[in-house]
């Protein structure tokens, strides 16, 4: 069944709105309206390298950057990645679901996307955090981390992950299973989201430099290959550039168009 | 030269039938290649969908099937390159099923016709015969594919398979069964409806946005598992699913028959004319569609746009025309708009020439649905809850309907049906009232894990607006539930389906 335009316009604006605003937020931080520093977001731990180096403590480290500091942080960089993934399975709540019901199970089923990548983050921070006692300032460990993620890029666990991610539940219409059901939709839907792309997630983290490029160009990869259609299980190298191939085709049709409009 | 299709019942559907005779003598040809040969039959069959190099346990994976000779040399796969780019194409369950189908025979008469004049010193008119088994007497399959031997030689008949075991599962009576397939798809549907559509991302057969096109529900599906059907011994003939059809030579036949219905629906009708159809795959980000014309491999790329007619231009300079000798569409009365809103009491039938408006932007609304549900071979009944406030919706559209004002539809919408059984039907009566039998085709690949259906199984629309009029019309409309009865019209191999969930949808316009 289909929604409307008009509701189909709106679900894209906000969904994309919403990240726009928090990317803003994290990479200008205009007026420094968010409290948690940009230098304090846990992508962000070392580019105050230059402390660090200068201080070389754990425990300085932690009070730059303390422990709920680094998990918000992770938190809205999480939002603003990820939410534009969420629209096709955002759409389809809504198109399975009760009308007066539908913002507010979307809302949970983020909610219980949001849990998943939080717990991960927890462990996250703390490999990040380690890192840059150990190895303030280096290479290293984004270098290891980016050997790491391109060998599982192409392998069978990866698209395992991947096709579970297309598995869209059944759906109870009316009262609390309902409620419930679409947070532990969305909590799953954030599990097998954190088992494809974990290593694409921590890669950026752990650049002392440039990981806002880096971020930008991981999130594109990392919506991307949740467009493609499951695959069967297998060892292969697949660039998975399916939203590119699609930008691109859109643009063109455009293009032609408005040429033959002319 | 512009080729005609002809019927397959011509001269009896016997080998008498030279378009048959020169089909089968080809079909050996390309049977007679290995597997690892893009002209070989096994190669061409694997496009549209295999069992070869997704192992499965047991049959339908092919080194299971008994009429694949030991030539076909199943072991030495062809390269990782060519499978991909050309093994399972099979579009279903979407707006490019005919496109994709078209360009696929156009590919394949291309290859037996080169075989038929170069090879064989066949005649130079030949083209793929069609069966339309809603002529009068030709529902049963032409004898040319029953035969064991070709005529006078004892030859073995390349056209014959023993794994087609037909609606009485005994492997000797073939035919479409015409009490559940008909034609109603030429004259009772409206673009999309007809063609089915692409949801774009959501392109995935299951899931929201894409839906099955009413030619490809019905006849082709009911044709499918009607002659694939299956065996006592609970095994699947290869027209009965989509990674075996198309090794069956009927596969052809029964497609070029379901092309022949498109050619002539467009008599009437246009395709859709949006960039979305017309690029199909590529403007969703995917790459086009590949046919292998050679033994090298060489492909030909097409996208809708390209088989939008029954004049196809291979590589843009390669002529291929054809034509049918029948492109009539059958006489029934369309079912309209306007007789809908006579029969409300909505539309004088005097004024009914006062056109009802066309709705700007439709959009659907759940209004009811039903627990997950376990179907047993036989009957299951089940009620489907329906939400009060919404439904008030539909009620007050009724009540306000006018030609300017459009009453709203309601379907039902059996969700994510999985199971392994393609040759079975449920025959679905929404209070009382018969509204459908849904042909399972396709069932056991959109239930796997990790295909492209990623398991989601298939999801079914079944209009039930007539039943709603009638509640309506009989002022009982005030109602906390529909009851639905599904029978399946088989005992079930692997026990049971399971149906995610029955729901219940306004489309309003
Ligand atoms: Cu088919």
């Amino acid at each position: 069944m289909r929604l409307s335009k008009k509701t189909h316009n709106s679900i894209l604006l906000g969904v994309l709105g919403l990240s726009l605003l928090i990317w803003v937020l994290l990479l200008l931080n205009p007026g420094n309206i968010i409290t948690i520093e940009h230098c304090k977001a846990p992508a962000m731990v070392l580019c105050s390298s230059d402390v660090v180096l200068a201080e070389n403590s754990l425990q300085t480290l932690l009070e730059l950057n303390p422990i709920s500091g680094l998990l918000a942080g992770w938190g809205l960089m999480v939002v603003a990645m990820m939410l534009p993934k969420l629209i096709i399975p955002i759409e389809y709540i809504y198109a399975r679901s009760l009308k007066r019901y539908r913002f507010r199970l979307s809302v949970l089923f983020v909610l219980g996307y949001l849990s998943s990548w939080m717990l991960a983050g927890i462990f996250m921070t703390a490999i990040i955090l380690a890192f840059s006692y150990w190895l303030p300032a280096s290479y290293l460990p984004a270098i290891g981390v980016g050997i790491i993620a391109a060998i599982y890029q192409c392998s069978p666990t990866k698209q395992r992950f991947l096709n579970l991610g297309h598995n869209h539940w059944n759906l109870p219409a009316f009262g609390f299973p309902a409620f419930r059901a679409a947070y532990l939709f969305g909590l799953t839907h954030g599990l097998w989201c954190v088992g494809s792309g974990w290593a694409l997630m921590l890669f950026p983290m752990l650049l002392p430099n440039g990981h806002t490029i880096a971020m930008l160009v991981v999130t594109l990869m990392m919506i991307s290959e949740h467009l493609e259609h499951p695959r069967p299980l297998r060892w292969e190298l697949n660039p998975r550039l399916r939203l590119i191939k699609y930008l691109i085709a859109q643009m063109k049709a455009k293009r032609m168009y408005v040429i033959k409009a002319r | 030269m512009t080729l005609t299709r002809r019927n397959a019942h011509k001269d009896g559907g016997t080998f008498k039938n030279s378009d048959l005779l020169w089909y089968a003598k080809a079909v050996g040809v390309m049977k007679s290649r290995p597997v690892n040969d893009p002209t070989s039959w096994w190669f061409y069959a694997a496009m549209h969908g295999q069992k070869l190099n997704k192992k499965q346990e047991g049959y339908p994976d092919w080194t299971f099937i008994e009429s694949i000779p030991a030539s076909a040399n199943l072991g030495v796969l062809p390269s990782a390159t060519q499978m991909s780019l050309y093994w399972d194409q099979c579009q279903h369950s979407t707006g490019f099923f005919l496109p994709w189908h078209r360009g696929y025979l156009a590919a394949l008469e291309y290859l037996l016709r080169d075989i038929i004049i170069n090879q064989l010193n066949g005649p130079a008119d030949w083209a793929l015969p069609y069966w339309n088994y809603f002529n009068k007497d030709e529902n049963k399959i032409p004898t040319a594919f029953t035969d064991s031997t070709l005529p006078n030689t004892d030859i073995p008949n390349p056209l014959y398979v023993a794994e087609r075991y037909g609606p009485d599962k005994n492997g000797i009576d073939i035919y479409v069964d015409l009490s559940l397939a008909n034609q109603e798809c030429q004259s009772k549907s409206t673009t999309n409806d007809y063609l089915g559509k692409s949801g774009g991302f959501n392109h995935i057969g299951s899931q929201l946005g894409s839906t099955t096109g009413r030619i490809e529900s019905n006849p082709h599906n009911r044709g499918h598992i009607d002659i694939g059907k299956y065996n006592e011994a609970g095994k699947e003939g290869l027209m009965s699913d989509e990674t075996t059809a198309a090794l069956d030579p009927i596969f052809y036949i029964h497609h070029c028959n379901i092309d022949r219905m498109w050619a002539a629906w467009n008599t009437k009708n246009n395709n859709p004319k949006d960039t979305n159809w017309l690029e199909g795959p590529t403007a969703d980000g995917l790459s086009r569609y590949a046919m292998p014309m050679d033994g090298a491999g060489t492909a030909w790329h097409f996208a809708p746009k390209d088989v939008n007619s029954t004049n196809i231009n291979f590589y843009g300079n390669v002529g291929h025309s054809y034509t049918y000798d029948d492109l009539t569409l059958p006489v029934e009365a369309p079912s309209s708009l306007a007789s809908r809103l006579i029969n409300l009491g909505k539309l004088m039938p005097e004024m009914s020439e006062n056109e009802p408006v066309v709705p700007k932007d439709i959009s659907s609304e759940l209004v009811g649905a039903s627990t997950p549900l376990t179907l047993f071979s036989g009957i299951t009944e089940t009620s489907v809850q329906i939400d009060n406030t919404s439904w008030k919706s539909v009620a007050n559209s009724l009540r306000d309907a006018s030609n300017q004002n459009l009453p709203d539809e309601v379907y039902l919408q059996l969700e994510n049906v999985k199971g392994i059984h393609n040759s079975n039907s449920l025959l679905v009566s929404v209070n009382g009232t018969f509204v459908d039998s849904i042909a399972l085709f396709g069932l056991r690949s959109a239930s796997e894990e990790n295909s492209q259906h990623g398991g989601t199984g298939l999801t079914f629309n079944i209009d039930i607006t007539h039943v709603i009029d009638e509640l309506y019309l009989s002022e009982n409309l005030n109602i906390d539930a529909l009851k639905v009865k599904i029978e399946t019209s088989d005992p079930i191999i692997g026990d049971t389906f399971e149906v995610g969930r029955i729901s219940v949808y306004r489309v309003a316009q």
